[in-house]
């Protein structure tokens, strides 16, 4: 929806340090992820990215340094001020509603943003209003055939695709994706290729992916990280072609 | 897309399991004072409400309070203390339920912030301070005596003295406090509970305050079991410091334990079962808290779901 010459700075690092007892899981990390760009953090096993997200987030607060969300300091916030303010997110061992059904993890989430939660003297069917747009979600993920279902009775891919699906219910500017793709087949891999790029629409995305063919179809730029720093950043093309990075991580598969 | 429909009908099921159990019930109620004794009939339904109060905590935010006896017995004091003083019935019962509620205030706040173990714990010092200042503080409580001698006065016309009128008096009041209890469970604002019980993280994820939201449900809780604990008072004509004990804590506890926590309906039967068996083996020479302890020992080993969750998936499975 903007030029690109005109771009603003959507979510912003500076300086980002996280320790725990001594050991820096985030060193010194500054980033610029552009409006409407689909970013993808990449980086070995424990290399901080999901450290990362959780400061993003507000579900870790930084040792120092800055989180700035379209310029505003949101590093002190809390998890749902920070929801409110337009920033939602996915987590990487699915996070959902275990005693509820799937289409009820989807509509207490679509709930949150309207007046409804504090309401106990209205009924529950009211709820229904959110009815069409949460089988939308549904029908998005690939779940509309199991709104019916206990979230806790779901198969580990299925719990991936409800997890996507509850970050969507926020309408976020800002989405950040925890290993979207995790453990799914190939169908699910495309079905969230696909649902990205839709979403993407109008959007900023961050996403966290191992499978480097999910990165290069989807990202405009990506970031690598490497105990907890921020080794390279640019277009996937050149970042892959460096020999840190190389050495680093993609190792065979960037000349593959 | 047909899911709609689907989803509805499904729900309409629930619907009518649920209209079945209020039906059942209400009309056991109905009639209770003629099954037995009009003074143990109002025992049931003032723990029962008060079970309802518990596990709206309990089973719905998922916050096991060991204190709940202070909010029964602080609304105990002030009813008996009220009435002891001129005032009348309506206006003793809805202050004690008041003042409940406005004790809770701090005490929902100050111990929300934890969860499991520790807010269990904070909850219980709590109702032992309370219970410390109960024995203390005598010119309000009376002390080891409690208080009693205190007038009734008849109200609109309503004969007070007549055990079976303030039974069916005490059972308008239960209506009202089981139907807010029950507006607060289903609700979106119960469902946002549920989502805080279930999944703290995701809930604050997707935009919830959690201690807001148990904040409120203590504050709730609270003052649905000052309204049973004043009923009680009004019941008997009597507080003793038991009401404040920490063994009336746990009592509300196995009660609802004992009906089925989350069944809505649960808390009632184990309050009935309870107040029933007492009322039994206190006329027998057996030990009250042995046999009341076996039984809840026997109901949770063979029917970890209570009598009443019990029952419901039994006929969910057929
Ligand atoms: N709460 C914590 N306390 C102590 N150490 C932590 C904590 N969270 C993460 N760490 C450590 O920080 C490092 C980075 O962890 P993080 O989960 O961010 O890695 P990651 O890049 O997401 O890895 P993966 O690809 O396995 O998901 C790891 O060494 C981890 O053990
Ligand atoms: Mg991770």
């Amino acid at each position: 929806m903007t030029i690109a010459t005109t771009r603003t700075t959507a979510l912003q690092t500076v300086k980002l340090v996280k320790e725990f007892h001594g050991f820096r899981a985030t060193n010194d990390v500054t980033l610029d992820i552009m409006e409407g760009e689909i970013h993808a953090i990449i980086g070995p096993n424990g290399a901080g990215k999901t450290t990362l997200f959780n400061l993003l987030s507000g579900f870790l607060k930084p040792t120092s340094g800055e989180v700035r969300l379209f310029g505003e300091r949101i590093e002190t916030l809390q998890p749902f001020q920070i929801v409110r303010r337009g920033l939602s997110r996915s987590f990487q061992i699915s996070s959902v509603f275990p005693t509820m059904t799937v289409r009820e993890n989807v509509l207490v989430a679509l709930q949150s943003p309207s007046g409804l939660p504090f309401q106990f003297w209205t009924p529950l069917h009211k709820l229904e209003a959110l009815g069409p747009q949460a089988d939308a979600i549904l029908a998005d993920v690939g779940l509309a055939d199991s709104y019916s279902r206990l979230a806790a009775d779901l198969s580990h891919g299925e719990k991936r695709q409800l997890e996507i699906g509850i970050s969507l219910t926020q309408n976020p500017k800002v989405l950040l994706l925890d290993e979207p793709t995790s453990g799914m087949g190939s169908e699910g891999i495309a079905r969230v290729i696909e649902l990205v790029r839709q979403v993407a629409r109008g959007r900023t995305v961050v996403l966290v992916e191992h499978n480097m063919s999910v990165v290069s179809e989807l990202t405009d730029r990506i970031t690598v990280l490497q105990y907890g720093a921020v080794i390279a950043s640019g277009k996937y093309d050149d970042v892959r072609r460096d020999p840190q990075v190389i050495e680093a991580y993609l190792g065979d598969e960037a000349h593959a | 897309m047909t899911a709609p429909t689907d989803a509805l009908s499904q729900s309409r099921a629930a619907r009518h399991n649920r209209a079945a159990w209020l039906v059942g019930l209400g009309l056991l109620l109905l009639i209770l004072p003629r099954l037995i004794y009009p003074v143990l009939a109002l025992d049931v339904l003032a723990w029962g409400l008060f079970a309802v109060a518990f596990d709206l905590l309990f089973g719905f935010a998922g916050l096991l309070s060991f204190g709940h006896a202070a909010f029964w017995g602080t609304s105990a004091y002030v009813t008996g203390y009220l009435l002891g003083h001129g005032q009348s019935v309506p206006v003793a019962m809805l202050a004690g339920t008041l003042s409940a509620g406005l004790l809770a205030v701090p005490i929902a706040f100050l111990s929300v912030r934890s969860a499991g173990i520790y807010f269990s714990m904070i909850t219980l010092a709590f109702g032992q301070m309370l219970s410390f200042l109960a024995l203390q503080w005598t010119d309000f409580t009376g002390g080891e005596n409690g208080l009693q001698g205190f007038a009734r006065p008849n109200f609109m016309g309503l004969d007070f003295s007549n055990a079976t009128v303030r039974y069916y008096f005490c059972l308008a009041l239960f209506g009202v406090g089981f139907y807010i209890a029950y507006r607060a469970i289903r609700s979106p604002f119960g469902e946002t509970l549920k989502a805080v019980r279930d999944n703290e993280q995701r809930a604050q994820s997707i935009g919830y305050n959690p201690n807001r939201f148990k904040f409120t449900a203590f504050v709730i809780s609270a003052t649905l079991a000052g309204l049973a604990g004043s009923m009680n008072v009004f019941g008997h004509g009597v507080v003793s410091l038991d009401a404040v004990n920490w063994k009336t804590s746990g009592e509300v506890v196995m009660m609802t334990l004992l009906g089925g926590t989350t069944t809505l309906f649960g808390p009632v039967v184990g309050a009935g079962i309870v107040s029933l068996l007492q009322d039994r083996v206190t006329s027998s020479n057996l030990p009250t808290g042995i046999v009341t302890g076996l039984v809840f020992v026997l109901v949770v080993l063979f029917f970890r779901r209570g009598v009443v969750g019990t029952l419901q998936h039994w006929m969910r499975r057929k």
